[in-house]
């Protein structure tokens, strides 16, 4: 038994081994085609504006400053209050979004998941529609809508937009997570003395705490990152998010590229620190939102 | 001290009917258990006692109170489920608290009625475990526990004892009349 | 009200034998199809790579996740730095490592411009695909793998046999998905060139974008919104279907 069990093993070893090595030299080349656009926007944001442009480049910069961030940072300077103000903006909204989008989506995944109405077909479509078409095509109409509503230039026409285009999505993904806590469980807790909103608060929604979590990284990463509705709504200094907000700062003058460097660096800090801890959680979201149905 | 009445009993699915005009007593003390082939309604009718279903029409009485409009949490019965439906998130002790928990009772309340639970069930020393880390028999008896420990009127109990091992089932069969407290399960169904 | 004349299909015959329309949907076109391949190739190697259980595995599938998770604003000018004309990092490199003598003008110039774009989008979207097919690998049986390795079956053999029928329906959804969002990107061309130079790098959103918003003709680019929207329903047809197959094969 024991031979019989050893020899294919001893064979795989041998027969896999190379596709093992191409898929290291793949992984490889990969992480180096990853990491080094964001290294090399990292180096150049600890260079002065003279180290940048150079030629040949500073592989390493020689006298390594971190005055760029100094600048975005400091709340007393134009260019820090600028980009403080945008800082907040962008966070601004993107809570907004979030938490309404929680409150919105979690009795309505809920509703979907428990009560079978005509609105499931619906709800599917309008994820679908969701995905398949391109912002540009709403941003007329909604901009027109928005000026008729008086809300160009205020954060509620992006939080309004941003829920209406995240809601269906948010829904249908948390309809996923409700999907797989038996109704038992619930009906046990009604027996058990619970009404139907203590059973829903007290034993389905700790359940599905990873469900809410996926669904929130998921709508604030959206709207941290979201630029073509922010971009055409505001176009006030003071109200705008970092994506647009970043852009009109450095374009006016020579491109200060060490500075703007240093901006996406702070701009992207957020979502890739909720990004890492969360990991877990966005990722089965990423899935569930397009495999599942 | 409780009767269960079920008076012509009707649920229908459009035009199905899942339970049809089904009428029977069960007095007070009386172990009853619903036999029948799979699909033929036990369930849906334990539900129905339960007030887990909307009936299509007729009567549920428990004692001398008519409970067909009530909620299942008024209706002061305990319920095994088939799977068992513990709360995977609490642990055991937990959920056999839970519904002392809801009927508002004092923490030294619950702590006594959970460890008499416990006792009698065997399971005191995986109190603090989570459901998904105890046996299937093990969880089994969690679930008969938190129909123990409220001293309801009424135990209805989906296929409880199937799996259960010989020498706990002859135990739990006795279990109604050893728990301490005064007025224990009178009416009884289930079905093997 | 006098101004608004009802035109028929004057819009949609301007648009259809315009020269830029071909030069455009033609860009469309090689930016939709190669950015969908490559990413999609990629993503696909990587998540072979990445099926097999070893040290460090979690952080390398998170660093590959990053570029996804960061914004396009944030990417593409990052990117534009990196292909700057004059003191850009990739020229440099490529003038270091004696490819060229000069360093490469990879965005002004009319036929490198698209490819560096297209660079671009991969590096961002190909680890999506990545995510989405190491949950499909994780479908395929070990059972079923194991039994090919009894029947004799080599790596090869066992991947062609077994793991690829199984990443169908995944691989399906996400080529669509990719297809669909590559067909509307607009940050990345928009921030980094927009649609330059010559228009070059034009592409239908981005053409729609400035008809409606640079020149303010809202009837060609409603026209133009129109024609795009009969693409994407006919990809959202085979993006259902892909989707509705896949719950076919769940069910059984």
């Amino acid at each position: 038994m024991s031979m019989v069990s050893a020899a294919p093993s001893r064979r795989r070893r041998v027969k896999i081994d190379p596709w093992r090595w191409v898929g290291r030299f793949f992984l490889l080349f990969l992480l180096t085609f990853t990491v080094l656009p964001m290294l090399w926007m990292v180096l150049t944001s600890i260079k002065s504006q003279f180290a940048a442009m150079q030629y040949p480049p500073q592989w390493w910069p020689a006298e390594p400053t971190l005055q760029n961030y100094a600048k975005l940072l400091d709340p007393n300077g134009s260019t820090g209050q600028e980009f403080l103000r945008y800082f907040w903006n962008s966070f601004y909204v993107s809570m907004v979004t979030t938490i309404l989008g929680v409150i919105v989506a979690v009795p309505a995944a809920y509703a979907f998941s428990r009560f079978t109405f005509p609105g499931r077909t619906f709800l599917f479509f309008s994820v679908l529609l969701r995905n398949m078409f391109p912002s540009v095509v709403f941003l007329m109409p909604l901009f027109l809508l928005m000026r008729w509503m008086g809300l160009v230039n205020t954060h509620g026409s992006l939080i309004l937009t941003y829920l209406t285009f995240g809601l269906p999505l948010s829904i249908w993904l948390l309809k996923g997570f409700f999907d797989n806590i038996p109704i038992q469980l619930e009906q046990a807790a009604r027996i058990d003395g619970a009404t139907r909103f203590q059973a829903f608060f007290f034993i389905v929604m700790p359940l599905s705490t990873p469900g809410i979590i996926a669904t929130s990284i998921f709508s604030f990463i959206g709207a941290w990152n979201e630029y073509v509705y922010a971009y055409t709504f505001l176009s006030k200094q003071d109200s705008m998010t970092l994506p647009v907000g970043i852009q009109r700062f450095f374009t006016e003058f020579a491109t200060d590229w060490p500075g703007l460097m240093a901006a996406t660096f702070l701009m992207s800090v957020p979502v890739v620190v909720l990004f890492l801890v969360l990991q877990k959680y966005f990722v089965r979201a990423l899935t569930e939102g397009a495999v599942k149905h | 001290m409780a009767q269960v009445v079920l008076k012509d009993i009707v649920k229908t699915y459009g035009s199905l009917y899942a339970v049809n005009n089904v009428s029977l007593t069960v007095e007070d003390g009386e172990f009853v258990a619903l036999v029948g082939p799979s699909g033929c309604g036990k369930t849906t009718t334990l539900n129905l006692v339960a007030g887990l279903l909307p009936m299509t029409d007729g009567d549920v009485m428990i004692g001398d109170r008519n409970v067909t409009d009530l909620d299942p949490k008024d209706r002061d019965i305990a319920m095994v489920f088939q799977n068992y439906a513990l709360y995977p998130n609490k642990t055991v002790y937990k959920n056999l608290a839970f519904p002392l928990q809801m009927r508002k009772l004092s923490k030294a309340e619950i702590d006594v009625k959970v460890m008499d639970a416990a006792k009698v069930l065997d399971i005191v020393h995986l109190l603090q475990r989570k459901p998904r880390e105890l046996s299937g028999g093990q969880q089994q008896r969690v679930a008969l526990g938190r129909a123990l420990v409220r001293d309801p009127q009424v135990f209805l109990m989906d296929e409880p004892l199937s799996n259960l091992d010989a020498k706990l089932r002859v135990q739990m069969r006795t279990e109604p009349k050893t728990l301490p407290s005064g007025s224990q399960g009178d009416g009884d169904l289930r079905h093997p | 009200m006098k101004d608004k004349v009802f035109i028929g299909l004057d819009n949609y015959a301007r648009i259809l034998t315009s020269r830029s329309f071909r030069e455009v949907t033609m860009n469309t076109f090689i930016w939709t199809v190669a950015s969908t391949f490559f990413a999609f190739l990629l993503g696909l190697g990587a998540a072979l790579s990445l099926h097999r259980e070893f040290l460090g595995r979690g952080v390398l599938r998170a660093v590959l996740l990053i570029p996804y998770v960061v914004s396009a604003v944030a990417a593409s000018y990052v990117w534009k730095w990196l292909y700057h004309s004059d003191f850009g990092v990739i020229g440099a490199l490529a003038v270091q490592f004696g490819l060229t003598d000069r360093p490469i003008n990879f965005i002004d110039n009319i036929h490198t411009v698209l490819p560096s774009l297209i660079v671009v989008n991969i590096w961002k979207e190909f680890s999506f695909a990545m995510i989405m097919l190491m949950a499909g690998l994780q479908t395929v049986p070990d059972q079923l793998l194991r039994a090919a390795q009894v029947d004799g079956a080599n790596a090869w053999q066992r991947f062609w046999h077994v793991t690829v029928p199984h990443l169908k329906g995944v691989s399906m959804v996400t080529v669509l998905l990719l297809m669909v969002a590559n067909f509307n990107a607009f940050i990345i061309p928009w921030i980094m060139t927009s649609g330059g130079p010559a228009g070059a790098s034009d592409i239908w959103i981005t053409q729609i974008y400035t008809i409606a918003f640079g020149r303010q003709r809202y009837g060609l680019a409603s026209a133009y919104s129109v024609i795009l929207f009969i693409v994407m329903m006919t990809l959202g047809y085979f993006y259902v279907r892909a989707l509705t197959r896949g719950d076919d094969t769940r069910v059984k």
